[in-house]
């Protein structure tokens, strides 16, 4: 393609976004992402779905807009109240509730906050700017990625879990390992055998990760409050909303380098289509804790914590977004959405979208970059407000977190059976935080169980039992050695100490 | 007898002036009715999806038509099947319809079989099918062959699929037909473009598909080639490439096994609960006629469906017919094919 032709492409691309139309449409999906992502569990694919209707109605210079905005701010919104509330407001933030609702119950709602957003807001543009540079070379990356380097990659995600162990690495293993046998509930395609599922339909397509999410995470920390009568916050802190916002954001800048790791993380693991957004924040967040100089303190309300989860879910939706267009293979349910979404509007995307389109999906790239942007922009403006719901009373907090918790729930797939696996799993976080069992790793392993199974049997199929003698592979199975090399050293340090 | 046989024309004349009128008054009803209450199409998969985009298509022509409102929800889960359950126990108000790809889960879960099914799929009224068109068998780029006789040169062929599936049965049979040598199907895709990406990486050789998924995936480049077509006539859009009746004497186990396969065909049917009235049944079929005759729907379909309007069109009664008997195939042999794409799958 002639650079003139880029050319005049970036140029048409950048006066599109000077459109009315699309600046209409782009804050209306800035609005209802964020509304959305404020309400927790309810996540960034309902409203997705929900504006796919009017798509018809819509020239595509609107339509596509809306929806990448949607999708690109949802994010942004549900780190609050996965931060606030210990309830993740997308899937992806779910990593970011390990140290971002320790933080707010010492006080540092403000300052978790604002460094998510921060790097959420960073993530997401600077991922979308990669973007538009990975073009040539992205087909490449995702044919070298096959199904033998996704298993490692999974496990490399798996390894995490001795990593995610708050203080007994035993313990943490066989949270793992539960969340790993939970992950096995439902249909597999492979051997046509519904395991657990009990005779019952609902059961088939496995646990939805919302309903085990607001059970492990959000109900019992509801209960442990009303129980014993306080607030959130238990640490009066001296700085005030601001200043912690203040602080969050340099935060950020002071750990720039585990930033910029993260983000590329999320990047990377948005680009291969197939393993989803969820996966990047805890591969983002064990790496972190592994490359700390101050492993102990994740988990008890380290900003570390925050910032590489955050970093890497927004980075995500720009990896993902670029093989949606580039490419035609939609990395996520979101992206399917959207997949369809351009197909409403008469498009295809594909490798024709950066040849036929180029202008339109540059564009699309940088709606997705200013969304973030501006996204983040009102959200700081909310901050000291909304983080001000950690001084709220037990009596006050603890209806409002059940019933928004389980509200989220039903509505995340319109199922009475999500509900009633959101109150089981209650029970299950509850005994698991009393006896200081590993939360995290449980739900590490149960995000990550599928997905390894599934790579596995088509592996095995592929390759034989040696489908790993494969460059990539054997690098990523010494990545693998070092993280648990790792987590072993740590543990011990941690014994001593 | 004169006047006998007045008064017997007269009243027939009178008894058909009636019947005419209450006819026109019941068809001027339905289509109140039609007006004014709004349809569910009830869509078994996930929003975004091919079927769904369809459906949301029809939908947008729905109101050109009928004057009323269609709204699309999607009851997804255990690949379709949750959605077909439910459109089996509906009430049969004609207010609740349901849209599906027949190769999943409708023909193609009842004759594999798929666990938790729950609906006879004989009984649904069938209003309309779109997107029909037949199977085929697509090649890697990263082969050399481009032909199935090319094929048959190569020992160990790895072919794709989601699961013991009509996709995989396509392959099965291809294998059994032309004796491929140490051929086998890995088993465990997450969809159909997962299969492509892996057919363009070369981690599978050939694998089983729509026409359309094959359409899209040669314009992706994930596809080198057709090279076989599962029909019992040449597609229009793929004219050059060979049915597999024309390059090899089948044995009369493997005619049985062929038409199993034709028959569990990529076809999207829209069907009411059983027990729809004839009037709203005879009403929706006309509405859904002229939607797939409107420029505006065939112009959006063709984007999503570029091989629309090919030569494989079905009638209501001509998918009904499709439906019957390809259950009434007898249970051993269902049975006897079903081991056969089992020894191939993995």
């Amino acid at each position: 393609m002639g650079e003139g032709i880029v050319a005049a492409a970036f140029i048409q691309a950048f006066q599109n976004l000077l459109d009315p139309g699309l600046l209409f449409f782009m804050f209306l999906g800035i609005f209802i992402g964020l509304a959305v992502g404020l309400l927790p569990a309810i996540g960034g694919l309902v409203p997705m779905a929900m504006v796919l209707p009017y798509m018809f109605l819509l020239k595509p210079l609107q339509g596509l807009p809306l929806i990448i905005t949607i999708s690109a701010v949802g994010y942004q919104g549900g780190s609050m109240t996965a931060i606030l509330l210990n309830i993740p407001g997308t899937e992806p933030n779910a990593a970011t509730l390990i140290d971002g609702f320790p933080m707010t119950r010492k006080g540092e709602a403000a300052r978790a906050i604002g460094a998510a957003l921060v790097s959420s807001t960073l993530g997401g543009f600077l991922a979308v700017i990669l973007a538009l540079v990975m073009v040539p070379i992205l087909l490449h990356i995702v044919m070298m990625i096959t199904s033998a380097e996704m298993v490692f990659v999974v496990l490399l995600g798996i390894s995490f879990i001795s990593v995610l162990a708050e203080r007994s690495m035993i313990k943490g293993l066989i949270s793992g390992m539960l969340g790993l046998l939970i992950s096995l509930i439902g249909y597999q395609a492979v051997t046509g055998i519904p395991r657990f599922t009990f005779g019952t339909m609902f059961l088939y397509d496995g646990l939805g990760l919302v309903p085990v999410i607001v059970g492990l995470f959000a109900v019992p920390e509801a209960i442990v409050l009303a129980s014993t009568g306080t607030t959130i916050a238990q640490v009066e802190t001296k700085l005030a909303g601001m200043q912690q916002v203040l602080q969050g954001v340099k935060d950020v800048f002071r750990h720039w380098w585990l930033f910029l790791r993260s983000m590329l993380i999320g990047y990377v693991v948005g680009i291969i289509p197939g393993i989803g957004g969820a996966v990047a924040p805890f591969v983002s967040y064990g790496h972190a804790k592994t490359s700390s100089k101050n492993p102990e303190k994740f988990g008890t309300g380290c900003v570390e914590g925050v910032i590489a989860p955050e970093s890497a879910n927004n980075a995500v939706l720009g990896g993902s977004l670029l093989t949606t267009l580039a490419i035609g293979l939609p990395g996520s349910a979101g992206m399917a959405i959207l997949l369809g979404a351009f197909v409403l509007q008469g498009l295809v995307p594909g490798p024709r979208m950066l040849t036929d389109h180029l202008d339109l999906s540059l564009t699309l790239l940088l709606v997705g970059a200013l969304t973030n942007i501006i996204a983040g922009g009102i959200c700081f403006g909310i901050i000291p407000h909304i983080s001000k719901i950690a001084r709220v009373p037990a009596r006050i907090l603890f209806p409002l977190i059940l019933v928004i918790a389980l509200t989220g729930t039903f509505f995340y797939r319109q199922e009475i059976g999500d509900v009633v696996i959101a109150v089981g799993f209650s029970l299950v976080g509850l005994i698991l935080r009393n006896f200081g069992y590993s939360r995290p790793a449980l739900l590490l392993g149960f995000v990550l169980g599928t997905l390894f199974e599934k790579y596995l049997f088509i592996s095995l199929g592929v390759g034989g039992p040696l489908f790993f003698f494969r460059p990539i592979s054997m690098a990523l199975i010494v990545i693998i050695i070092s993280v648990i090399w790792v987590g072993i050293l740590q543990g011990r340090r941690a014994k001593k100490a | 007898m004169k006047r006998i046989a007045c008064a017997l024309c007269f009243s027939v004349l009178v008894t058909a002036i009636f019947l005419s009128v209450q006819g026109k008054v019941a068809a001027e009803s339905v289509a109140d009715f039609y007006k004014k209450k709004p349809v569910t199409l009830v869509v078994t998969y996930g929003p975004g999806g091919g079927t769904d985009t369809a459906a949301r298509i029809m939908a947008s022509e729905w109101r050109n038509v009928t004057g009323g409102r269609m709204i699309i929800r999607n009851i997804t889960g255990a690949g379709g099947i949750r959605g077909m359950n439910h459109m089996f126990r509906a009430k049969p108000d004609g207010r609740t319809l349901g849209y599906t790809d027949s190769a999943s889960s409708l023909l193609g879960a009842v004759f594999f079989e798929t666990p938790g099914i729950q609906f006879d799929a004989r009984k649904f009224v069938y209003l309309a099918i779109n997107a029909v068109v037949p199977n085929g068998i697509g090649i890697s780029p990263r082969l050399s062959a481009n032909s199935i006789q090319d094929l048959q040169k190569i020992e160990g062929l790895k072919f794709g699929s989601h699961a013991v599936d009509s996709q995989a049965a396509c392959s099965a049979l291809t294998i059994e037909i032309f004796g491929l040598k140490n051929a086998r199907i890995v088993t465990g895709f997450g969809g159909m473009e997962e299969e492509g990406l892996a057919l363009a990486r070369g981690e599978i050789d050939a694998y089983s598909n729509s026409m359309h998924s094959m359409t899209d995936h040669i314009d992706k480049k994930f596809v080198k080639r057709v090279v076989l077509v599962y029909s019992d006539k040449r597609s229009s859009w793929f004219p050059d490439t060979p049915l597999p009746t024309e390059l090899a004497e089948l044995t009369p186990e493997q005619k049985r096994m062929f038409t199993i396969v034709a028959s569990l065909k990529s076809a999207k049917p829209i069907f009411a609960p059983p027990g729809l009235s004839r009037d709203k049944t005879d009403f929706l079929r006309d509405a859904f006629s002229k939607i797939f005759n409107a420029k505006g729907y065939n112009e959006k379909m063709k984007v999503r469906f570029p091989i629309m309007g090919s030569d494989f069109y079905l009638s209501p009664a001509e998918w009904s017919k499709t439906v019957e008997e390809a259950l009434s195939i007898p249970r051993t042999e269902r049975d006897a094919f079903i081991n056969v794409v089992k020894k191939y799958a993995m």
